[in-house]
């Protein structure tokens, strides 16, 4: 490409250092001054995430408090910027988990939800929800523990839950609405606990569990589940 | 009395007064990290524990190593004190429907009883490597339980389907499912019930057909 030089910027190298021989020094003056702000802005921006990085990693390794000391050490910043950054503990915990949510909830999304021959869509749930879960299992973990004591990560789950019980329902929308409404609700509610990331969790964390028992497990079951025509 | 009984006597006495004293506080401090819980204080502060059981905030670690060991003494004096709660009526008796209604109503007593407390383990489980062996061990028991109360239906199965029944039955009745039913969804206990009933029938009625 010619021109100036338009690379994407990447949060994680230094502000490049540019420079036009055709640039008259006040604008050069002006430049500067934008980089340094620029340069400041990045450093602030990768420290920030650094904190967070920090803070994720420490509970993944049994930490389940982690002192501001620790995780400024983890970081490789002061102990003092740590609240620079962020306001106080559950400040920084609420954004770590939002952070991550926002970026891997996406993996779970269907392509034209509720569409389709129904083993297909089986399938399609199954695998988007092992994606999901898989890429975020320890995140969701974290939310989990911080949950109880910080009201924000309680609301985010809820509202995640949310999301994936409306997902199902809509999903076997055609299946569904076949039943009575209790029934209805029933159904949707016990395909919602089964394909929920707390099954996954229990199934892989405590039962030792492979992806692929867990595929054929969720399979059989939402296909008993919604085949078999509950009479009650 | 004797000069030796007596030193003995003085050397014991006070021995055992202080175990005594020492045993007692102990289990004052394990009530009131469970009563905090119950109580609703899901993450209770070693000051507010001590406050609690009336000892002094030093004296918490003088009993236990550090909170992880506190949490998991407390987590299994609630295991055996609720370990009654889980046992089945009529288990492995009766037609299909009443082995899942009786089941069913087992899990929602026990859960309802330790809810919180259990909502504490699990949280605490990801962190304190010890109460995740706690609750696969019990994991294990329940899952025998379930194959004694539906071997009829399981029977039917080959190897791999029958485990992955099991997986489903275990999944759908687990304390997991309840609190994210009750909790998260907002059903009520008997809705619950009606949920899981269906959900088992469901995954059991059919056990025999491919």
């Amino acid at each position: 490409m010619n021109g100036p030089r338009l690379r994407p910027v990447d949060p994680d190298e230094p502000a490049a250092v540019g420079g036009g021989g055709e640039a008259s020094e006040a604008a050069a003056g002006v430049v500067e001054a934008v980089e340094e702000e620029d340069g400041r802005r990045q450093r602030r921006r990768r420290n920030r995430e650094a904190v967070i990085r920090a803070l994720l990693d420490l509970i993944e390794e049994g930490d389940i408090d982690p002192t501001v000391g620790a995780i400024a050490d983890r970081a490789g910043v002061s102990h003092r910027s740590v609240f620079r950054y962020f306001d106080d503990l559950n400040d920084l915990g609420r954004t770590a988990i939002e952070q991550q949510f926002r970026e891997t909830l996406p993996l779970g999304v269907i392509p034209g939800v509720g569409t389709g021959p129904f083993d297909e869509r089986v399938t399609a749930i199954v695998e988007a929800r092992l994606r999901v879960y898989t890429r975020t299992a320890r995140l969701w973990r974290v939310a989990v523990v911080k949950a109880p004591r910080i009201p924000e990560v309680e609301r985010g789950l809820q509202m995640v839950n949310d999301v994936l019980a409306d997902q199902v329902r809509r999903h076997f929308a055609t299946e569904l609405d076949r039943l009575p409404g209790d029934e209805a609700t029933a159904v949707a509610d016990a395909l919602t606990s089964l394909l929920s990331f707390e099954a996954y969790d229990l199934q892989v964390r405590l039962f030792d569990r492979d992806v692929d028992q867990l595929r054929r497990q969720w399979t059989l079951a939402v296909h008993r589940l919604l085949a078999s025509e509950p009479d009650r | 009395m004797s000069i030796e009984s007596a030193r003995r006597r003085r050397e014991i006495g006070p021995d055992d007064g202080r175990r005594k004293r020492r045993e007692r506080n102990r289990e004052a401090v394990i009530e009131a990290l469970l009563g905090l819980i119950r109580a609703g204080d899901l993450d209770p502060t070693v000051v507010k524990i001590a406050e609690r059981a009336g000892v002094s905030h030093r004296s918490v670690f003088r009993y236990f190593d550090d909170m992880a060991d506190l949490t998991r003494t407390a987590f299994e004096r609630e295991i055996e004190a609720t370990a009654r709660l889980a046992s089945i009526h009529r288990y492995g008796h009766g037609s299909s429907e009443d082995r899942i209604a009786h089941l069913v109503e087992t899990r929602l007593r026990m859960y309802t009883a330790t809810h919180l407390v259990s909502r504490v383990a699990r949280a605490k489980s990801t962190v304190i490597e010890e109460v995740d062996r706690q609750l696969a061990g019990i994991q294990d028991a329940v899952e025998a339980q379930h194959e004694g109360q539906f071997r009829l239906e399981l029977d039917r199965l080959d190897a791999e389907r029958r485990a992955r029944v099991l997986d489903a039955i275990l999944v759908t009745t687990s304390f997991e499912s309840f609190d994210l039913l009750l909790r998260l969804r907002g059903r009520s206990v008997d809705e619950i019930g009606l949920t899981w009933r269906l959900a088992l029938q469901a995954l059991l009625d059919e056990a025999g057909a491919e």
